[in-house]
């Protein structure tokens, strides 16, 4: 299913800002808020995991039903698990596509990675 | 024994909240009041358990800890040795601090450049077209009747901006502020500030260049052109907002990344001060970007102050160069001409997109930051430094552009981000002879 | 006289060379000491590149700069040209041709961003895709490209011929975003599709052969007209900006 995804703060995720390693901001920041039609549709329920699909990248979310997003659109928390579809054209301006991707979206039984494991895929060194 | 300090202020968001009491006992803070959450986790945790103690640096497949001396000049050397450096973030430091990072910049010949470029670089690229028809949150608290939040959801981002300048808050000029305002939120999505409206417009992701065209084109006598309905939103509607904003006594636009970041970027904000500017014909408006950082308006002051301009600055050739999309961090590093990078008091771990994240693994990375953040893993050395507003003062712009001074409340030792950068910067001017 | 200019591949290929120098003018009295800028280092050109004088030395108009080799991230290339040929027979970078008020630039390959930025007279052909900001003015100023021509075979990025004041930009294939926003006099032809153009238009004419996408609302529709045999519906407007500008669009879509 193409849907819209939409990036942005969030009250959980801003208190969490010094605490980028724990698992609650894993947790918010791998949500995919959708419209429970569109979960219908795509055959989901709260808590499953979707394939974010961007191009050739693509990270794993967990879904959280939300009856304010509008269909064939998504809200995932700002952060790096959004970050890890989000392209860096800029279109000549400095500001990459935070809330406008259009990304491809599957259900999977493939695990939400954590923090650590998106930071190590990028030749990071994880510190706890 | 505990001391109460009263009217510090919130090293958090724009905002910069000048009244709260913070509880310090034995050089730690215990309790915050008047806070919002963001703020108090800010003042808890910042200066709290997760701090480093001191600096370090990947070794292997380990952290080792290493003397400031030592990350002082390793920093100096990876810095001179670059060819295109990028010292980039300043918005979680003290203005002061941020004048020390551009003489550094100016020393190196690197670009510049801070977290406005992926927040609100897009409202000051359209200031810099037709002007900020802007004024401060005291106005506004005072005399604003009508208050739009447009592509903004303060409740989450801002916390107590509806409570101390805008819905909540009483007006000296207005009688029964909290009742009488108007407020009308403008989002794609029914976010929790629009549950708090009095209007609420929802409209299709990317149309807000055309609504705000729209808008224009009606406040100019003209809706005989406009379709009967424009991204979602039906030509009535438009008309109605229209029409509340051109009998407002003193309306205020406060707009968010929800324009910067959509398509359009910056033409989007241009469009919402030239509404503003039309409505001005008639009435007083005015709008104010809702600053996402503590302290990201003050590096775009001081950076104009000393290079003519307020941030993606190439200072590579001894002049300023300044054209956002191409000396922009996130552009920089993606297309990988940046060959050493200094973050400070930001985390473009966390917040940029993947091919720029990826560089900054690849390449010589230092950071400056009091605790583990996700820019961490990438770096190849980390140095704590003092938390502004907790360990160090010094001044900080609000999101309105006034200049507030951060208090210093306990002191756990560590240098400041001045401190820091001086030394940084007397070692390149040692080795280059300047 | 022939100017050769071959670049060399580079320790470095990712960083960029303002290279400004790369002017005809500058060839007059035979083959000088061009300096560029790798970086924050500056070096002589003759130690990026192999460069060979073919003729007799002569006035600017009579010199032809041929470019080849790893020339993509060469930036500035024939900035502030006022006469003479430059070709390059790749890609070539940012800003090339910026100020031009004379002169030939012919790219076969595909040009950076900002190409003949602020250009007031002369010409410009890229065969391949330009970048964003093709034929635009500069951050907060309130005229563009105000004379001359630029040609882009292929597509071009968002914003082209933003500002537009003067002269003409003509893609042979389509653009991005905001084709001809704010534009305010010359003209702007597209073969292909765009998005969203002529936002804040003020004046001139710009014709889109193909389909625009997410067309504003505020403009008037004047009814079909006839250009080159294909019929248009021609539209004046930004009515937001009080605009007179001319758009003729062989179809649209709204958002």
């Amino acid at each position: 299913m193409k849907v819209m995804m939409n990036t942005g703060r969030t009250i959980r995720q801003g208190s969490l800002i010094e605490k980028k390693t724990s698992d609650s901001y894993a947790d918010e920041t791998s949500s995919c808020m959708m419209n429970p039609l569109d979960m219908l549709d795509l055959d989901v329920e709260a808590g499953d995991h979707v394939r974010a699909v961007k191009g050739d990248r693509s990270v794993v979310l967990s879904v959280v039903p939300d009856e304010e997003i509008s269909l064939g659109a998504i809200f995932v928390p700002l952060g790096p698990y959004a970050n890890f579809v989000i392209n860096s054209d800029t279109h000549g301006t400095g500001m990459p596509d935070y809330k406008t991707t259009l990304v491809d979206l599957t259900p999977t039984d493939d695990p939400v990675p954590s923090v650590s494991e998106l930071m190590s895929s990028y030749g990071g060194l994880w510190y706890e | 024994m505990s001391e109460i300090v009263k009217d510090a202020l919130c090293p958090f968001c724009g905002c910069l909240c000048d009244d709260i009491v913070l509880e310090v006992e034995d050089n730690h803070i215990i309790s915050v009041n008047n806070a919002c959450t963001l703020g108090e986790h800010k003042f808890l945790e910042s200066g709290g358990e997760r701090a480093l103690k001191g600096p370090m640096r990947r070794e292997g497949s380990g952290w080792k800890p290493i003397s400031y001396e030592e990350a002082i000049e390793e920093t100096a050397e990876i810095l001179l040795a670059a060819d295109r450096p990028l010292l980039y973030g300043w918005s979680g430091t003290y203005t002061e601090a941020q004048g020390a990072g551009i003489m550094l910049a100016e020393d190196l010949g690197a670009i510049v450049d801070s977290t406005t470029s992926v927040c609100h670089g897009p409202s000051i690229l359209a200031i810099q077209e037709v002007g900020h028809p802007g004024c401060t949150l005291g106005q506004v608290k005072n005399r604003a009747d009508v208050v739009i939040y447009w592509g903004s959801n303060p409740q989450e981002g801002h916390p107590r901006h509806l409570s101390r300048y805008t819905t909540y808050c009483d007006g000296y000029f207005l009688d029964n502020a909290a009742h009488d305002r108007t407020v009308i939120v403008v989002d794609v999505r029914k976010s929790a500030t629009a549950t708090l409206a009095d209007h609420f417009i929802q409209i299709k992701p990317g149309g807000d260049y055309a609504v705000l065209s729209a808008m224009r084109a009606i406040l100019a006598g003209r809706e005989d052109v406009i379709p009967s309905k424009v991204a979602g939103v039906t030509r009535e509607e438009l008309i109605k907002i229209v029409n509340i904003c051109k009998n407002a006594r003193f309306g205020s636009l406060f707009f968010g990344v929800g324009l910067t970041m959509s398509q359009g970027k910056y033409k989007n904000v241009r469009n919402a001060i030239e509404f503003v500017d039309d409505l001005n014909r008639s009435t007083k408006f005015t709008l104010t970007p809702m600053r996402g950082h503590y302290n990201v308006y003050g590096f775009n002051e001081v950076c104009t102050w000393m290079t003519g301009y307020p941030y993606a600055v190439d200072l590579s050739r001894g002049i300023a160069f300044y054209n956002p999309g191409e000396t922009t961090a996130v552009d920089v590093l993606a297309r990988k001409e940046c060959d050493a990078c200094l973050v400070i008091a930001s985390d473009p771990g966390a917040h940029f997109p993947s091919a720029s994240v990826g560089h900054l693994a690849e390449i010589p990375t230092v950071l400056i930051d009091p605790v583990p953040n996700l820019t961490t893993p990438l770096c190849r050395l980390q140095i704590p430094v003092a938390v502004t507003g907790v360990d160090v003062g010094g001044t900080a712009y609000r999101m309105d552009g006034v200049p507030l001074s951060m208090k210093k409340v306990i002191d756990r030792g560590y240098p400041t981000d001045e401190e820091l950068i001086n030394a940084i910067r007397k070692r390149v001017e040692e080795v280059k002879g300047i | 006289m022939k100017v050769s200019i071959n670049v060399n591949p580079r320790k470095n290929p990712y960083l960029p060379v303002e290279a400004e120098g790369i002017l005809p003018a500058n060839f007059v009295s035979g083959s000088p000491e061009i300096m560029v800028w790798e970086g924050n280092k500056e070096r002589h050109l003759s130690d990026l590149a192999t460069i060979t004088v073919e003729g007799e030395v002569s006035e600017a108009a009579d010199i032809t700069l041929a470019l080849s080799g790893e020339t993509a991230l060469f930036k500035r290339v024939g900035e502030y040209m006022e006469e003479g040929t430059i070709t390059v027979e790749g890609d070539i970078g940012m800003h090339c041709g910026n100020f031009m008020s004379g002169g030939l630039i012919e790219i076969l390959g595909n040009a950076g961003g900002w190409l003949g930025r602020e250009m007031k007279g002369g010409s410009i052909l890229c065969h391949g895709d330009a970048g964003v900001y093709c034929g635009s003015g500069y951050r907060g100023e309130k005229h563009g490209m105000r004379g001359g021509k630029i040609e882009i075979l292929g597509n071009a990025g968002d914003f082209c011929a933003e500002a537009l004041s003067g002269g003409e930009v003509i893609v042979r294939g389509s653009c991005g975003d905001m084709a001809g926003v704010e534009m305010q006099d010359g003209k702007l032809i597209i073969y292909g599709d765009c998005s969203r153009a002529c936002g804040n238009m003020t004046g001139g004419v710009a014709t889109i052969f193909g389909s625009v996408s997410g067309m504003l609302p505020t403009f008037r529709n004047e009814g079909e007209v006839v250009v080159d045999g294909h019929t248009l519906i021609q539209f004046t407007g930004d009515v937001a900006n009080r605009g007179k500008g001319t758009l003729r669009v062989a179809a649209y879509t709204c958002l």
